[in-house]
């Protein structure tokens, strides 16, 4: 009888040894349901807004993307939505009307909103935290950039050529503008393509007071004072060749850039590269110069600064943290100029797609939006959306969100 | 892990000699179906409860034997390979040393898949549903390594026996075409166990730990070219990253630990066992991205088997009755990471997790029935181990499966017969040589279809028409197979046979898709 009764403890033992885990599910696979609130000055208190804002909340975790409206009051209600991590985008527009009371100065042209929030963390069952949502008026300025082609073409024997990137600079006023003091450059893109790049000291996420650029150029070389007249525009290219008229670069290339305005060319022996007859740009910031000045073809986010050139001498050149360096890299690509946000006259945030918002690397003030081609090696380009005429001059659409700002351009330079 | 392969080569070579010396003057007079009968009526070689062996018939054996399949058609599931062409060796062996019992095995097989679509890991129907696919698809070329021991105690004072069984399977696979997985995975487990037996009655009990491992590096040649990786996520769910750095990868980790208990009565006339199991496994899947670690989502896998067994042995024939139902579920939790980008961290962390996204069900239930004919009658024993002349299979198998994903409204659903008849008949054509017919078919047929699905993309339909609906199609088509093949064995005068078996496979499903398949085996047994 013990035989039996300590062999029956032995199989009760083993019966009850190994714990299971299991998937439990929770009370709901959503987020729970939340308001937002977006008001601005007395608008959305005690005033309603003429016009709903537009909220585009980005699941970076899931890429998918919900756009909604508010009501007048700049409220919306939003339940059955998947946890993940956020970023929201709000645009909305003032009319001059509304920014007449608000600033008690006449208005005739109005202005826009826009608010972003990047990494904000929608979890199960919980309300997210939404406080760093809040409505900015968008800042215009007459220089601004008009297209940007930089994801590459696809060559007649389906190979890749990305030497053929330009960007489009264009005074969107009626008023000429001195170019002489205008930089053209890249902001750094040390994250990988899925992933938020690093936090740089003393900066808080989402919300950077500089820009931390790779690259400067100096647009106007020399000293000679050069204006472009309002409606006008300069075309930089990385190489001002050719590129679809010889078969020397790519005959399936999308633009001929043998007219361009600029070229970012260095004198250099160690350079190879012809120099074509476009005026040179001075290069005036780039560590880890390697001839020619090509960014991503996933983008990148693209700066015009506005600086004498001893303001420039005066921006830090700052490394970034030895945290987040690869050691293969030399120590010259982790070298970045920190450029006050007050000198950025107009910036894109060129992404990889519409779902990878989490890449973005400016601060809403800058550019609560994105652009993109949305593919690599299209022959695509983004360029900005027409707002209208004044007089003779096309004027485009500038509130500062480039989601809203830009569209493809499957005909580069075409437009 | 070199190692380990060692031991286990060497241990089995030891064994086939040990059985090569003991076990040939035994099976001198066995018929060359005596093997055969023997592993379908010996209900304890299939379980992980080693340890009663020594409750059952014993018979040693070696079997060596080398081999190829060859299959194609279009009759096959997105993620399998159109064509399919496998090399294999294989050795088991089986011996009684002393009082204890040992059996082991080893195989090796060397695959071909051409046309394999939407995987970038081994086996893309393991079980889990994170995933890993490239878009090109391309010729797979695997190899895989198991290797397997049981051993058992005899029983102690007529009372207590234990037992052991272990299993290392290692596998790698590689494509040659960008974007290049190249896959690495080794799977291990181990059973210890006991049984108690009281005249005719044992019961008795195991505990299984096992554990997995795969490694994905994929590498792309051409960076030029970048190329688009689905994240998969069970039910056709998917994100996406585009593959244009040299090399990323992926890891798969899991362990498990499962329990099972039988109970088996013993007479001469008849075998009863009656089984029932728990298995409970977790696998995490995570990607390395810049060298930093991500993870994706974990796997929870839960399944519930329960069985009998009855062989009754008359004079001139063997009946085996068996039923089974298991219940297996598989749930994906998300683990959604977002990337801290402080100095301090530098890292993904996990900022919540997302239970039963995915959810893949399966209930089946199956009944066969197995009857030998003899030769011979029986002596007194009427379980002696002994050849047949006939052998008929009738088993069908319902099956009862569900996979969804609901917060994206997508699920697909069915409910399935598989019913099959085999007959095998074996000629002895004298001096101890055999000629062996064999002819099955089965039959499948699906109801209670139910599909819903939705798109993550609009604008890139791949996932949504090559991977979903073309799966859907399969699943949901009726089909039948018919399966021939005949075997040839020679004795050799001192001992053993030497065999060579041929049989050609074809099915056939509706809207004129079809699946060939031929095989061929040569072995020596002893």
């Amino acid at each position: 009888m013990k035989r039996y009764l300590f062999s029956i403890c032995i199989l009760t033992i083993l019966f009850l040894l190994p714990g299971c885990e299991k998937d439990r599910a929770t009370e709901s696979a959503y987020v729970a349901p939340f308001e937002i609130h977006l008001p601005y000055d007395i608008f959305g208190t005690e005033k309603c807004y003429s016009y709903p804002l537009t909220i585009t909340l980005t699941n970076n975790t899931e890429q998918l993307s919900y756009i909604r409206q508010t009501d007048l009051w700049g409220k919306l209600q939003l339940s059955d939505i998947l946890p993940g991590e956020y970023t929201i985008n709000v645009t909305g527009n003032l009319t001059g009307e509304e920014v007449s009371e608000i600033t008690g100065n006449p208005d005739e042209t109005g202005s826009s909103l826009v608010a972003f929030a990047s990494n904000v963390s929608f979890r199960q069952n919980k309300q997210p935290d939404l406080s760093q949502l809040q409505l900015l008026s968008s800042i215009t300025n007459a220089i601004i950039f008009k297209e940007l082609y930089y994801c590459g073409s696809r060559t007649p024997s389906s190979g890749t050529y990305r030497n053929d990137g330009f960007y489009t600079i264009y005074n969107n006023s009626t008023q000429p503008v001195l170019l002489n003091n205008l930089y053209i450059g890249n902001a750094e893109h040390y994250g990988a393509l899925s992933t938020a790049g690093p936090l740089w000291p003393g900066e808080e996420q989402g919300n950077y007071k500089h820009v931390y650029a790779r690259t400067l150029w100096k647009i106007i070389a020399g000293d000679e004072p050069v204006l472009l007249n309002g409606g006008e525009s300069i075309v930089i290219a990385v190489m001002a060749a050719p590129h679809n008229k010889d078969a020397q670069f790519n005959l399936n290339s999308p633009v001929d850039l043998s007219n361009a305005d600029y070229e970012a060319y260095c004198t250099d022996p160690a350079n190879t590269y012809a120099d074509y007859d476009a005026a040179n740009m001075r290069l005036t910031f780039w560590p880890d110069y390697n001839y020619l000045w090509r960014i991503s073809v996933f983008g990148q986010g693209m700066i015009l600064v506005s600086a004498t050139p001893e303001e420039m001498e005066n921006f830090e050149t700052v490394t970034l943290p030895e945290t987040f360096q690869d050691p293969y890299e030399s120590e010259e690509y982790w070298l970045c100029k920190k450029i006050p946000l007050s000198y950025i006259t107009d910036a894109v945030d060129l992404i990889q797609n519409a779902t990878a918002t989490n890449t973005k690397r400016f601060p809403p003030t800058l550019d609560s939006g994105f652009a993109t081609t949305d593919g690599i090696y299209t022959g695509k380009s983004v360029i900005r959306k027409v707002s209208g005429q004044k007089g003779s001059i096309t004027i485009y659409q500038d509130t500062n969100n480039s989601t809203e700002d830009f569209e493809i351009n499957d005909h580069p330079l075409s437009k | 892990m070199k190692k380990s392969h060692h031991i286990i080569r060497y241990s089995l070579c030891l064994l086939c000699l040990h059985a090569f010396i003991i076990g040939t003057a035994e099976n001198e007079e066995k018929e060359f179906s005596t093997l055969d009968f023997y592993k379908t009526t010996q209900f304890s070689l299939s379980r992980p409860n080693a340890s009663s062996f020594a409750s059952g018939e014993w018979y040693n054996y070696s079997d060596i034997h080398i081999g190829t399949n060859h299959e194609n058609g279009n009759f096959h599931r997105p993620q399998q390979p159109k064509t399919a062409t496998n090399y294999f060796f294989s050795a088991e062996g089986a011996l009684k040393m002393g009082d204890y019992f040992l059996t082991a095995g080893f195989n090796f097989q060397q695959t071909y898949n051409k046309d394999v679509k939407f995987t970038s890991i081994l086996d893309p129907y393991r079980g889990t549903p994170y995933i890993l696919a490239d878009s090109t698809g391309g010729n797979w070329q695997k190899q895989s390594y198991d290797m397997w021991a049981k051993g058992a105690t005899p029983f102690f004072y007529e009372l207590i026996s234990f037992g052991l069984d272990l299993e290392l399977a290692v596998g790698r696979g590689a494509k040659k075409v960008d974007p290049r997985p190249q896959s690495n995975v080794n799977r291990l487990s181990a059973a210890p166990s006991i049984t108690l037996k009281r005249d005719k009655h044992s019961i008795g009990g195991y505990l299984q730990y096992k554990r997995f491992q795969e490694n994905t590096n994929i590498i792309l040649y051409n960076t030029g070219e970048p190329q688009k990786m689905y994240l998969l996520k069970g039910m056709g769910q998917y994100t996406y990253d585009i593959f244009s750095n040299n090399e990323r990868e992926r890891q798969y980790k899991g362990d498990g630990w499962g329990y099972g208990f039988q109970y088996g009565l013993n007479s001469t006339s008849a075998v009863l066992n009656i089984h029932g199991d728990y298995n409970n496994y977790t696998e995490e899947a995570m990607d390395i991205e810049s060298n930093k670690p991500r993870k994706r989502g974990r796997l929870y896998e839960t399944s519930y088997k329960a069985g009998v067994n009855l062989n009754i042995f008359g004079e001139r024939s063997t009946h085996t009755i068996s039923f089974f139902y298991r219940w297996r579920e598989r749930s994906g939790r998300e683990l959604i990471q977002a990337f801290n980008p402080s100095p301090d961290v530098n890292a993904w962390e996990t900022t919540s997790e997302a239970p039963r996204r995915s959810v893949n069900l399966v209930r089946n239930l199956s009944g066969n029935y197995t009857l030998f004919l003899h030769r011979k009658p029986a002596n007194s024993d009427n379980r002696q181990l002994h050849g047949y002349t006939w052998r008929l299979d009738i088993n069908a198998l319902y099956t009862d499966y569900s996979d969804t994903y609901k917060v994206m409204k997508s699920e697909i659903g069915y409910k399935q017969l598989q019913t099959g008849v085999g007959l095998l008949r074996n000629f002895s054509i004298g001096k101890g040589h055999t000629l062996q017919f064999h002819m099955a078919g089965e039959y499948r047929v699906p109801w209670n279809r139910t599909f819903q699905y939705t798109a993550r993309e609009t604008e890139d339909r791949t996932i949504e028409n090559d991977l979903v609906y073309a799966d859907r199609d399969i699943l949901f088509k009726k089909s039948y197979s018919i399966e021939v093949d005949a075997l040839f064995s020679y004795r050799l005068k001192p001992f053993g046979n030497i065999y060579l078996q041929i049989g050609y496979t074809t099915v056939q499903a509706q809207d004129n898709l079809s699946r060939n398949g031929v095989s061929a085996r040569f072995g020596y047994q002893f």
